[in-house]
This record gives structure tokens, C-alpha cells and sequence, in this order.
């Protein structure tokens, strides 16, 4: 199929559904890199107007990469409803995107079709949306699930609280662990990436978190972000794991690059539900992030945005607890600057809730992309009002493993203060138990990790 | 004067998931709550002691047996001895495993014997910051509580003691006069824990200055009578 | 790997012999003195002073309201600064000078196109494969390359002792090294078009790693056997965190010269190195 569009007498061709696609999307680095990305505004204008009349079911039909050829697509197509479908086939993008916005459509109703939406439609739909239309939207998208607490209810934000330590330390970790508890984080999960990939650091560090968590009857989560396999064998060592978690991204190539398929991907989540020690059902974690598939080389001429909406595709097959991208943790070759990195954690958040995922974001920055501190803020209190359902916990916001900056402590608990949010219920309650929050806000005791000095512990 | 750290070396190491019954009984352990054994042997005896206390925090085990041998490392009866044979008894073996662990951890990183850069007393002024089942019941203290466990050789562990009383606000709540099986003498304090750091040092600086002036008792008199 | 730790009580007193002091025989700044905790009235000061020392984590802060205090947002501030100018920094022209190596850039024309395009960062210069033709030395086994990568402080820092070391660990191991590059706007893969270019049977390339918060001065190493054009990462080899704080650049130069060694005996590296 071939489109011709004019904006004030000039014209504009788009030969394929993906160049149309690529060309409406905001502009950022990646997809210049790749050479998909539209050449001008006015280029990038007429690809929107193009888009807005495109059909639900011609986007259907124009996977990023042909059903035979690549998993994730076949994930997708597989998994779509054809009765929901056919309600929406015929409608343009245009459509949808006025319907989702009215305010006699409830969350109800759009997650209804949200399930059974194509991922070419859904980034094609956050391309006509303006960043206050992804966080009207986003809110009116409730999606909540249960592992060992209840995460993503109305009036509540939840936090990963990410204890890293640059030798896994298990002392350094669990003091940062006890830092992140005494400001209200860790709700979400207490989750480490291990600077060593071993089976015997992921069981000792899962064992030393779920020590703690035992201790103080924390309703929480652990989880050790090594690769899925290391923590399939930590499961069957009889290490104590609440979430599984892996990195995955939006085709079958890239996913390879990560050493992942669908099929350990199932096998991952029935061993984590056999073995694991959550209540569940909701026991997986994703992070993914725009960039990925093209940095793997595997992205098939399709733009960024479109990659990571085919991720949450293929997420949603296995009911996660967890899934955020990490938004600005690639480079700037892929997000230039806060205006990309906070426009693509915004599209990602509404991407992945429209996926009927439980959406987070790390809203972070690395220190060689043209963004500092007050971006960073700037997109947290986005995705707040958003309603997102939990971003990173970090001491400062400084993370020495990974080298990047990311959500801090102090600002989830600023967020909660700012948007009168509060805890899960059930770490709520925790807290209130421990003295350090009370009617809605933390008490003076927050912020000293040394209450958790209690006996038994090193 | 400097000192250098002496780490402790665990010489064996073994289990029993399911001990001999009447070998538990002739060991007076409780047949029915212990039935699996983890064995260590070291060659620092009071660094296995803290290491078996720590344990009984990480995982569901008690100390069964903890004995030093006579006259210490130096005089082992096999490679394997060391100066001690500790035995921690649990209902399941996985629980032996982790406390295990974390008895070698604990002497890997936070449990060691002293000694004077260039040689002299080795000396143990450990202070612990919260005991387990085991050392809070020998001390007589309240399990969780800290615990200050110093030990050096006869004089110094003598004079250790002194000092590190009257340095803060502790108390001698055991006290081991020398000889003990392995010829050092020492002590359990109790106090707060910033207390038993304080007099934890104290110990050290005297140990030190009996290394640095062992004959300063041999003073001539100011007024000699022959 | 576990390191025994000494209580505060007793820091003092350990002995540690010279010539094992990494710091003192750098021309770095001095590691920042141990943080004092921001907590007011904490619950339990002693075993607040233990967490601290437990991680280089910023913990125990303290607060204002949910926010940082005015002291702590500063010091971000300022570490953040660091890491951006490390970023930003270029290789100064009197390390260029004292340093005896063939110069080289990559395709990129400067730091900020570096920064948005690596594959620029992964080829030389037309000049610059023109310049290596004439004066870089062929058919070593080991081609040295010193570059800025993502910190070019990293290298200003750590070059100048790390390329003896690195030089002579190669030579008492009998791998011949020729005269060593000092590449520009480098990313690692450059390493594999020079030594692809010279005919290396290996190649070796330092360079900065992205900086962390108040960092900008950590060196990787990555060594690649039978170089390919864009080999992957999974068939290098890589020894990182050379840094006054971190590994000494003799130790890393014995790790790379014995990983170097034994990948040019068995033909290739990666995974089988190690």
C-alpha cells in the first residue's frame, strides 16, 4: 500500500504501514540512527495525519516482522481475541484515540479491548497522543495484581527498591535495603541486579533478602535480576524467590541477543509458580526499554516505539507482577535528552497499561545523555500523576553498580506526599505497625535505617 | 604499635543429615529436635565459638557441643583438629547448610585473633554486636544483647581485663581464669554495645603495652631496703 | 569475593605495608573521607555507623520533610558535574605528547556526535587509516591502543603507568606489541578496524568507562584475539574498574598480558580464557 498526504502544498509518500509508523513517532535519536525516523516536522506531521486514518485491522495485518519469521509476532497474533477484535477492526487510529479520551469511556471498557489490540496499533495510537493525553489516559487504566501484596490500586504508588552493591555485598546490600524501608519503599519488590552472574550469588543474595523480610514480616517481594536460567537454577537449589524476573524485548532476534526464548520463558514461569515461595498468581518481572532491538541489530527497519509496544505484546502472555522499562539507561544514541527520555517513559507507561500490564517505569539518565536531576523529577511527577505503578527506589537516586541515576527514596516518598498517594495495603499496614508512617504520611522515625536493628541479624 | 590480622581456618567440615541415635544420646543431644549435625573444626577456638553463636542467628540450629583442646593449635592431634570441635544440631539438614554458611562467612570477614606487626601475644578483644542463642545464654545476658569477648594469654588477658573494666561502663559477667584448655584466660562483658567497643580497645592497648614493656613491674624502688 | 572487615575500634592500629598502598603512588585526588551520617537523633548510632561503612551507597542521608538536605542536594550537584565533565572531557594535548603513540581518531568530528553515533566511534578516520598505514607497525601479535572511550579523564588518570606496565607484561611473555595507537573519540569496536587494518593477531584497547556520579576516572580493558570488524562482545575479553580506588594498572596489565598469552596460544578468546 502506498499513501500520499499534503500539508500546505507540499506532498509526502509513505510506501508501507512501517514507514508510516516510524515517520509519525516523536523524534528521538534511535530512530535517526536507524534511518527510520521522518526527515522534518512537516514529514513527521503528515505521517501523523496518514496514521490517524490508517484501520485497526490494516495494522493487524502489517506486523512488524512476518508471522513465520519471528516468535513474538506469532505470541501476539495468537493471543488476540478475534470476537473482541472484530468490534475495533474497522476502526481508524483516530478513532480510538477519541474514544479512549471520552470521558464516557471508563478503564473498564478500554481494557476490554486493550487486550486484543494489535502492538502496531497501540504505538501507532501513543504517536497521536500528546504527553497529557498518555497521562489522562494512563489513569483511567487501573491495572492490578497480586503476588505476596496487592500492587497497582487508585490512590497508591509502590516503589522497587533496587539495593544495589558494586562487590554484592550482602551487608551492603541489606543496609541499603533497611535505608529504602525507613522512607516507605520497597513495596513493589526489593529487587538486585548482582554485579556477579552466579548461581551461588543469586542464592545467597535471595536467601539474605528473604532473611530480612522474614525477620520483620515485611509484605514484600525479593528478586535477584540475573539471567533467567541463574535464577531457574537458584530455584531448584531451594533458594527462596518471589519473582522471576528477565529483560525481554519486542522480536524474536533481539530476545535471542538476551539468550531468551518463548519457550524458556514458559518454562520460567511454570517453575517460578511450582517453586517459587509467592501467594501469586502474578509471579514474573519484565524491564525492557526503547532501543533495545535496534542495539541488537534485530529491530527490522521498525522504529523503536513500535519494538517496545511488541515487547509488552509478548509480556502480557505471562501475567506479570512487574514489568518498567528502563527508560533512559540505554544512551543518548538511542534517547538523546530529557525531552526524549521523558516523552518515551510517558508513551511506554500508556503503552504498557493499554497491554493490560502492571506498568513501572525506571525514570532514569545516564551520565553521558544531555539530562540531569530536574529532568528526571520532571518525568517521575509525569508518571505519578500518570497513576504508574511503581518506579525505582535508589539511596540518592545514585546507583554505583550500574553507574546511572535514577529514582531516590526520599523523591518516592515526595511523590507520595505531592499526590496524597499511598503504599500497597498491605505494606501500609507494615509500616504503620512499625512506627514509621501514620494517616497517610511517614513519621519522624522515617528516613533512620537503624530501626531495623532488631536481634538476629548481622 | 601495629597489628595484623590473624585469620581463622576452619580444618574440616562435615555433616551427619541423619546422626546414629545413640550417638546423639551419648552426645546428649535431643534425638528428637536435632536429628542432623554440622561438625567444624578450627584452629581459633573462641573465633568458632562467636562463628557456632552467629549461626543459631541465620538459621534454625542450636549449638549441641563446642569443646577446646588441651595446649591449642600448636599441639593438634591431627591435621584436621585445630583447637576446637564445634557441632551445631538441627530437625532438617537444609537448615545445617545455611547455618554453615554462615559460620564461614562470619570467620571469613568479621571474626579473628590479633597479633603485634613482627610477632608477639595473639589476643581476641571481639565485641559482638548482637549474640545469638548460644553466647547470650553463656554470658548470662539477654539473647540479641551485645556481648564484649576478650581473650589474650595469662598476664595480658589479666591486665586486658583491668583496663577494658574500668574504661567504660561494662561488666565481667564470666570470667575465665588462666589456664584455659588452650593456656589464655579472658572474659564475657556485658554493656552497650558503644561501651564494649570502648573498653574492646582498651583491652587491645593494654595487651599491646604488655607486649611493648612485659618486665615494667621491675622497678627499683625509691627507697631501696637492701 | 569477601574481604575481612576490621572494627572501627581497632582501624588504627592495623599495619599495612607500603608497597602495598595503591593510592599513595598516584597522582589522584585522595578518596573522600567516610561520610558522617545525616541522621538526626538516629534510633541506634552505633549500628548506624556500621550500615554506613557496610555500602559506598549514599544511605542515612538524612532529610528535610521527604526531601534531600541542602548539604546532600549540593554534593549531587557536584558529583553530577564530575561525571558530566568526564564525559565531555577530552584527551589533553600534553598526554598526547608525552605519551609515544601514533594518533589516531575515529569518524566522528566531535564529542557530541561521538555521543549519538557509535558506529561512527567504531571506524577510523580516512586520515587517520591513511597515517596508521604509513607509521602504525604490522603484523604484531598484540596491537596496545590507548583511548578516551566515554571518560577521557580515565585514561589521563591511568595511561601513563598502565602503558609501561601493559608493554612490558607483554614482552616478558614474548608477545611482540609494535608502536602503540592513542585513538580519539574511540568506542571498544575500533579496536577490531586497526587491528584488522595492521594484520594484529590480537589487539588490546584501554579506554573510560561511563561515568558514575563523582567518578570519571575508571578504566576498562577489552582484548580481542583474530580481529573481526564488529566482533562481538561475547568473544572479547574485558577486565574493568582500573582506577586509583579499584585495580591497580599492574595488576590489570598481568591479567591482560597472561589472558593474552593464552587466547594467542589456544587461537581465540572470550569465554574460553576464562
Amino acid at each position: 500500500m502506498v499513501w500520499t498526504q499534503s500539508l500546505h502544498g507540499e506532498h509526502f509518500t509513505f510506501s508501507s504501514v512501517k514507514q508510516v509508523l516510524a515517520r509519525a513517532s516523536e523524534a528521538r535519536s534511535g530512530d535517526e540512527q536507524a534511518g527510520v525516523a521522518a526527515a522534518s516536522m512537516r514529514e513527521r506531521a503528515a505521517a501523523k495525519l496518514v496514521l490517524a486514518e490508517i484501520t485497526l485491522r490494516t495494522l493487524r495485518e502489517s506486523p512488524s516482522v512476518p508471522y513465520e519469521q519471528d516468535e513474538v509476532t506469532r505470541v501476539i497474533e495468537d493471543g488476540i481475541d478475534d470476537r473482541i477484535f472484530a468490534r475495533v477492526a474497522g476502526w481508524s487510529v483516530a478513532e480510538l484515540r477519541n474514544w479512549i479520551l471520552d470521558d464516557d469511556t471508563s478503564g473498564e471498557d478500554i481494557a476490554r479491548v486493550g487486550r486484543a489490540l494489535p502492538p502496531e496499533g497501540v504505538a501507532g495510537l501513543a504517536s497521536l497522543m500528546s504527553n497529557l493525553d498518555l497521562v489522562l489516559a494512563a489513569r483511567k487504566l487501573r491495572v492490578v495484581v497480586r503476588c505476596n501484596a496487592t500492587l497497582g490500586l487508585p490512590g497508591r504508588i509502590s516503589s522497587r527498591l533496587q539495593p544495589n552493591h558494586p562487590t554484592d555485598d550482602v551487608a551492603g546490600i541489606l543496609a541499603a535495603v533497611r535505608d529504602g524501608l525507613s522512607f516507605g519503599n520497597g513495596d513493589a519488590v526489593i529487587g538486585v541486579n548482582p554485579a556477579t552472574e552466579s548461581v551461588d550469588n543469586v542464592v545467597a543474595i535471595l536467601r539474605a533478602v528473604k532473611g530480612l523480610m522474614r525477620r520483620y514480616l515485611v509484605p514484600t517481594q525479593n528478586c535477584v535480576l540475573a539471567h533467567v536460567t541463574l535464577q531457574m537454577k537458584a530455584l531448584e537449589r531451594g533458594a527462596p524467590l518471589d519473582l522471576m524476573f528477565q529483560s525481554i524485548a519486542g522480536s524474536e532476534g533481539a530476545n535471542r541477543n538476551f539468550g531468551v526464548t518463548v519457550a524458556l520463558l514458559d518454562e520460567a514461569l511454570d517453575m517460578a509458580r511450582r517453586l517459587g515461595t509467592a501467594k501469586g498468581p502474578n509471579v514474573m518481572y519484565f524491564e525492557t526499554g526503547q532501543g533495545t532491538a535496534l542495539s541488537a541489530n534485530a529491530h527490522h527497519g521498525t522504529d523503536q516505539l513500535t519494538m517496545e509496544a511488541r515487547a509488552y505484546g509478548l509480556a502480557r502472555r505471562y501475567e506479570p507482577f512487574l514489568l518498567n522499562s528502563v527508560v533512559g539507561f540505554i544512551g543518548p544514541e538511542y534517547l538523546y535528552d530529557g525531552k526524549q527520555i521523558t516523552r518515551a517513559g510517558l508513551e511506554d507507561h500508556f503503552m504498557g497499561k493499554l497491554s493490560g500490564i502492571s506498568m513501572g517505569c525506571d525514570a532514569c539518565y545516564t551520565n553521558h545523555a544531555v539530562a540531569d536531576q530536574n529532568d528526571q523529577e520532571n518525568l517521575e511527577m509525569l508518571l505519578a500523576a500518570a497513576g504508574v505503578n511503581y518506579l525505582m527506589g535508589i539511596p540518592l537516586g545514585d546507583d554505583l553498580m550500574l553507574n546511572y541515576n535514577t529514582t531516590s527514596f526520599h523523591n518516592n516518598a515526595a511523590l507520595r506526599q505531592v499526590f496524597g498517594y499511598r503504599p500497597t495495603p498491605e505494606f501500609e499496614a507494615w509500616l504503620e505497625r512499625m512506627g514509621l508512617w501514620r494517616q497517610g504520611r511517614l513519621t519522624s522515625k522515617a528516613g533512620d535505617p537503624s530501626v531495623f536493628d532488631a536481634r538476629g541479624l548481622a | 604499635m601495629r597489628i595484623v590480622p590473624l585469620a581463622p581456618k576452619i580444618l574440616a567440615c562435615r555433616e551427619l543429615p541423619a546422626a546414629d541415635a545413640s550417638l546423639l544420646r551419648a552426645l546428649g543431644i535431643d534425638i528428637d529436635r536435632f536429628g542432623s549435625l554440622g561438625l567444624l573444626t578450627c584452629d581459633q577456638d573462641d573465633s568458632l565459638y562467636v562463628a557456632l553463636d552467629h549461626a543459631t542467628k541465620f538459621a534454625e540450629v542450636e549449638v549441641q557441643f563446642a569443646k577446646s583442646f588441651y595446649a591449642g593449635s600448636a599441639h593438634a592431634s591431627g591435621p584436621f583438629s585445630g583447637e576446637i570441635l564445634g557441632i551445631l544440631g538441627a530437625s532438617e539438614p537444609d537448615s545445617i547448610q545455611e547455618a554453615l554458611i554462615a559460620a564461614a562467612r562470619a570467620l571469613e570477614e568479621d571474626i579473628c585473633f590479633y597479633e603485634p606487626e613482627g610477632g608477639g601475644p595473639a589476643f581476641f578483644p571481639h565485641v559482638i554486636g548482637e549474640t545469638g542463642r548460644y553466647l547470650s545464654a553463656q554470658a548470662g545476658i539477654e539473647a540479641g544483647a551485645p556481648m564484649g569477648y576478650f581473650i589474650a594469654p595469662p598476664i595480658e588477658s589479666t591486665i586486658g581485663l583491668d583496663a577494658a573494666l574500668k574504661s567504660a561502663d561494662v561488666k565481667l559477667v564470666r570470667h575465665f581464669a588462666p589456664p584455659t584448655e588452650t593456656n589464655f584466660g579472658g572474659g564475657y562483658l556485658s554493656g552497650e554495645l558503644h561501651a564494649l567497643e570502648a573498653a574492646a580497645r582498651a583491652f587491645t592497648d593494654a595487651v599491646l603495652d604488655v607486649a611493648d614493656k612485659p618486665m615494667a613491674g621491675m622497678r627499683r624502688p625509691s627507697h631501696m631496703r637492701w | 569475593m569477601s574481604q575481612r572487615r576490621i572494627p572501627a575500634f581497632l582501624e588504627d592500629l592495623i599495619a599495612t605495608p607500603d608497597s602495598k598502598r595503591l593510592v599513595s603512588a598516584y597522582d589522584a585526588p585522595a578518596p573522600p573521607a567516610h561520610p558522617t551520617p545525616g541522621v538526626e537523633a538516629p534510633h541506634n548510632p552505633a549500628f548506624l555507623e556500621r550500615l554506613m561503612k557496610a555500602t559506598p551507597s549514599r544511605v542515612a542521608t538524612g532529610r528535610t520533610g521527604t526531601r534531600y538536605r541542602t548539604a546532600t542536594y549540593l554534593t549531587l550537584r557536584g558529583d553530577h558535574a564530575i561525571a558530566k565533565d568526564a564525559v565531555e572531557a577530552e584527551i589533553s594535548d600534553e598526554l598526547a605528547a608525552t605519551l609515544d603513540c601514533v594518533h589516531v581518531v575515529s569518524r566522528c568530528s566531535d564529542r557530541a556526535h561521538y555521543l549519538l553515533h557509535p558506529n561512527e566511534g567504531r571506524r577510523l578516520s580516512d586520515e587517520s587509516r591513511r597515517r596508521l598505514e604509513q607509521e602504525g607497525t604490522r603484523d604484531v601479535d598484540v596491537q596496545v591502543i590507548l583511548a578516551d572511550g566515554l571518560a577521557a579523564p580515565a585514561l589521563q588518570i591511568n595511561g601513563p603507568r598502565l602503558l609501561p606496565a601493559l608493554t612490558e607484561a607483554l614482552r616478558a611473555r614474548g608477545i611482540s606489541t609494535g608502536r602503540p595507537i592513542l585513538a580519539k573519540m574511540a568506542r571498544v569496536g575500533l579496536q577490531d578496524d586497526i587491528g584488522v587494518l595492521l594484520g594484529a593477531r590480537a589487539t588490546v584497547i584501554c579506554l573510560g568507562e561511563r561515568p558514575g556520579l563523582g567518578t570519571g576516572d575508571s578504566l576498562s580493558i577489552y582484548l580481542a584475539i583474530g580481529p573481526k570488524l564488529d566482533q562481538d562482545n561475547a568473544e572479547k575479553n574485558c577486565i574493568s574498574n582500573i582506577r586509583p580506588q579499584g585495580l591497580s594498572p599492574e595488576a590489570a596489565a598481568d591479567g591482560a598480558a597472561d589472558l593474552l598469552r593464552r587466547g594467542l596460544d589456544l587461537g581465540r578468546g572470550g569465554l574460553d580464557l576464562v
